[in-house]
């Protein structure tokens, strides 16, 4: 009877001591979203940041890797080796964007795979395969969660934009499948989020990641270039036809903006 | 302490908790009865991937951990935490690799090269499970400034790479591609 009467008073004291008397509780980490404004669901997002990624990906890879070639610049899967004087190919170039994008610590992260990639280490797995498989038939995104991972995920449809995307595939040797044609689906750019909403701060703050991951990506093919022995000239300039010349990042990121801006406003903005 | 962090104070690591300790016990209760999301770490937080990458992120990771950060490897992750730091570098186990040294199966169990340059096939040695011979000439994290076997019998000795990953001599090459910074 004692032993209880104890207990009780026990309790009663820590539960004063804990909850009545107790400075304010912590801050929710998980509910600091929801406590800043209306939520928009996550597919938003994932879509402006792919328009982004897919456009920026199109300019380098038509107007930096295409007319670089033209103007005598070379592009290399051993780029980033000291005596090799060649830049980024495109998939690569989107390998850097998504490092760029965990070096800010972004929520948002992007990865791309296929199901007939060069490196076996890209080929999809799980959930991915029946997902990709559904998106070669219409082209069309597919949203779904992943809850062993805690990740809402967006896939989308990578496509042959480009005869060197066709070409250096086909001839790779280490391609599984060598009659790549323009316009095929090549793969899948995947892009992951771990929640299902996100705040407008949010949504503006993953699309500026985006942009400046770009941008930073961008430079360091620049810096890359300044090492070769035959150094491109950098400004205001792209390459062309015996023109060994390169835009600078704010010419670069301008581009891509001007070729996403209506696209942004009408997903990111105005919901469309 | 991990080899090479004997000079790394606490404080670089660990950053203090948010609250006092009444509101530590208070955010934990509140958790352990469903009233809260998320938990509170009492004194000290453990360190994030941000922190250790603080002083040894590097531009050309040959396994950065975005990289199996992606759905595709959700499997894989089951049998090594690679997408983070602590999962194979736990601090003050007196270990460079607390994790087991042999994981390349989560991920590689379907590797297959056209082109393979190696004397006796990747193929081969994924079919025959020789997972201890991967570390024999890829360090994992490609920081090491030196060229990848081309021989298998060039390979370094297993048990010469059990001796690194706990705290032995390194076997692969004295120069590094890029030295820790000191400071984050």
């Amino acid at each position: 009877m004692m032993k209880s009467l104890i207990a009780a008073l026990l309790l009663s004291v820590a539960a004063i001591y804990l909850f009545v008397t107790a400075p304010p509780p912590l801050p929710d980490e998980s509910s600091s979203a929801s406590n800043d404004g209306p939520t928009i669901p996550v597919k938003v997002l994932l879509d402006s940041a792919n328009l982004v990624n897919a456009a920026a990906r199109k300019i380098y890879t038509e107007r930096i890797v295409s007319r670089g070639h033209e103007a005598s610049l070379s592009f290399n899967e051993e780029w980033r080796q000291p005596e090799v004087e060649s830049g980024l190919l495109p998939a690569l170039f989107l390998r850097e964007v998504a490092s760029e994008l965990r070096k800010q610590d972004a929520a948002l992260a992007l990865f791309l795979g296929s199901d007939q990639p060069i490196s076996s280490s890209n080929a999809f797995k799980g959930e991915q395969i029946g997902q990709f498989e559904a998106l070669t038939y219409d082209q069309k995104p597919r949203y779904f969660e992943m809850p062993s991972l805690q990740l809402q995920v967006g896939l989308y449809a990578d496509l042959a934009v480009a005869p060197g995307c066709v070409s250096c595939h086909n001839e790779h040797p280490n391609t599984p499948k060598r009659d790549w044609k323009l316009g095929d689906v090549m793969g899948a750019t995947t892009w992951t989020y771990p929640r299902s909403t996100v705040t407008d701060r949010e949504l503006r703050q993953g699309i500026a990641q985006v942009y400046e991951a770009i941008a930073r990506a961008y430079a360091t093919y620049l810096a890359k270039t300044q090492r070769f022995r035959d150094a491109p000239l950098i400004g205001g300039h792209w390459p062309e036809k015996g023109r060994r010349q390169l835009p600078d990042v704010e010419t670069f990121v301008a581009a891509v903006k001007d070729a996403t801006a209506p696209s942004i406003l009408n997903t990111a903005v105005l919901f469309q | 302490m991990t080899p090479g962090h004997d000079a790394v104070g606490c404080v670089s690591c660990h950053s203090a908790s948010p609250g006092t300790t009444r509101q530590q016990i208070q955010a934990n209760l509140a958790y352990l009865l469903g009233l809260r999301k998320t938990s509170v770490a009492f004194a000290f937080q453990a360190p994030t991937v941000a922190i250790c990458q603080g002083c040894h992120s590097r531009p050309d990771d040959t396994h950065p951990l975005h990289r199996v950060s992606e759905p595709r490897f959700a499997d894989a992750l089951k049998s090594v935490a690679a997408n983070t730091c602590l999962g194979c570098h736990q601090e003050h186990r007196g270990k460079r690799v607390s994790s087991r040294g042999e994981f390349c199966s989560a991920c590689h169990d379907d590797l297959s090269l056209k082109n393979d340059p190696l004397d006796v096939s990747h193929r081969t040695l994924v079919a025959q499970q020789r997972w201890s011979t991967c570390l024999g000439c890829h360090d994992y994290h490609g920081n090491h400034a030196r060229q990848v076997q081309k021989k298998l019998a060039e390979a370094y000795d297993v048990e010469a790479i059990r001796s690194y990953l706990a705290d032995g001599p390194d076997p692969y090459a004295r120069a590094k591609r890029h030295l820790a910074r000191e400071k984050p």
